[in-house]
């Protein structure tokens, strides 16, 4: 199965544990090979991930109701101290296990977006295919993502 | 930190995204704005410090391997036979947990219905995605569900009762893809799922985990509305689109 290792990367990041993680890619697999007769060509990775996305939220639904809370309209929610402006020296010394929690505290639309770009490398349209979102959705939560996490580094130092 | 567009662009610069014209354009502008500057230059730092400290996650051999069984469940085995088995146990033992966990989405206990839909209903919120088709134009939604299912729900604007359309998404209940209607109501979201008549034990309102579910139903079909109102304002709910449906 290719893609396995960007499938295990997303799942993980999306629930913050690696046994989730496999059960929820074992899982998207068995879907995706289900689903195999109705994939109609195009981008195998985008495609995968999509199911993963989807298998990923789904379970965070049904498993972690509690500690997720859920927003009806996530993009016209106002974000405390977003606008932090920590010098461009000292974010480039953050260090991983700082920019690690930053990005799991990360609310997931913003996290999914940011984890797909700059960990699994998808472009935009990758990220719009797998996510759903339009692509200035796309663009306006992955610019929304790194503010959060350089106000949250800002916070760290 | 600037604002809109211009941060857009930091980004989609910064991301490979912007063509030569346009990174033409960036350049010029930055060299002129030393506060856009300053928030390249921020955006380029964790950029760079993200690819430079966070691996890429590698997925587990074992993973790997129960999932190239799945693909390939027939290909011939060269392992001792009790090794054979030892794994074979195992993926059983996995697919016996995706089993039931699949089970609980398909039992058709009402008690694990209202579940599935109040989980569908978060799933939505959640994801930051409560549908799949985006309208407020009930001629949008309404062919957008005829072209995925045979026999799609009646679609109807409850906009002047306050209930705006905000489309529609496909749920899979019991295994079965089945159609959801999105309604907003101010800054709140009602799911209404429409299924074949049958699934319904005592119509009325429930809250459970602090969400309220409302069934009803009409002719062949059982409505099912979820959301985080009021339920006395999921009553109204019904009752317009009951009259909505009646009278188009």
């Amino acid at each position: 199965m290719p893609h396995l290792d960007d499938a295990y990367g997303l799942a993980r990041w999306l629930t913050g544990n690696s046994t989730d993680a496999e059960d929820i890619v074992q899982e998207a697999c068995l879907r995706a090979l289900k689903g195999l007769e109705s994939y109609a060509g195009g981008n195998a990775r985008a495609w995968l991930l999509a199911i993963v996305r989807n298998t990923a939220f789904t379970w965070l639904a049904r498993n972690r109701p509690k500690a997720l809370i859920a927003s009806e309209n996530i993009e016209a929610e106002p974000v405390a101290d977003e606008t932090a402006t920590p010098e461009e020296a000292l974010i480039a010394k953050a260090d991983a296990a700082a920019l690690e929690a930053a990005i799991s505290d990360l609310r997931p639309p913003f996290k999914e977006v940011l984890v797909l770009r700059d960990i699994n490398g998808c472009s935009y349209r990758e990220i719009a295919e797998i996510t759903g979102a339009p692509i200035g959705t796309v663009m306006s939560r992955l610019a929304r993502a790194r503010s959060l996490l350089i106000a949250a580094l800002g916070r760290a130092f | 930190m600037n604002s809109g567009d211009d941060m857009l662009l930091i980004h989609a610069a910064l991301d490979g995204e912007l063509d030569a014209a346009g990174m033409l354009q960036l350049e010029r502008r930055l060299a002129q704005d030393p506060a856009l500057a300053a928030d390249y230059g921020r955006m380029r730092a964790l950029h760079e410090v993200i690819r430079g400290t966070i691996a890429k996650p590698m997925a587990p051999a074992a993973l790997r391997q129960r999932v190239s069984r799945l693909a390939h469940p027939s290909e011939p085995r060269v392992t001792p036979a009790w090794r054979a088995m030892a794994a074979s146990a195992v993926l059983a033992a996995g697919l016996a947990s995706v089993t039931t966990w699949l089970a609980t989405s398909s039992t058709q206990e009402t008690a694990s219905l209202t579940q599935t839909l109040i989980a569908d209903h978060k799933r939505g919120l959640l994801s930051g995605q409560p549908v799949d088709i985006a309208s407020s134009d009930r001629h949008t939604v309404k062919p957008w569900f005829d072209s995925h299912f045979a026999l799609a729900p009646q679609v109807v604007d409850l906009g002047t009762e306050g209930f705006p359309l905000a489309g529609g998404r496909i749920e899979v209940i019991g295994g079965q893809p089945v159609p959801t209607l999105v309604y907003r109501r101010r800054e709140h979201l009602i799911s209404l799922t429409a299924l074949p008549a049958g699934t319904l034990r005592s119509p009325g309102t429930q809250t459970v985990e602090g969400y309220s579910i409302l069934g009803w139903r009409m002719g062949e079909t059982d409505y099912w509305a979820v959301s985080n109102l009021d339920p006395s304002e999921l009553e109204k709910f019904r009752q317009a689109f009951e009259t909505a449906i009646k009278g188009g």
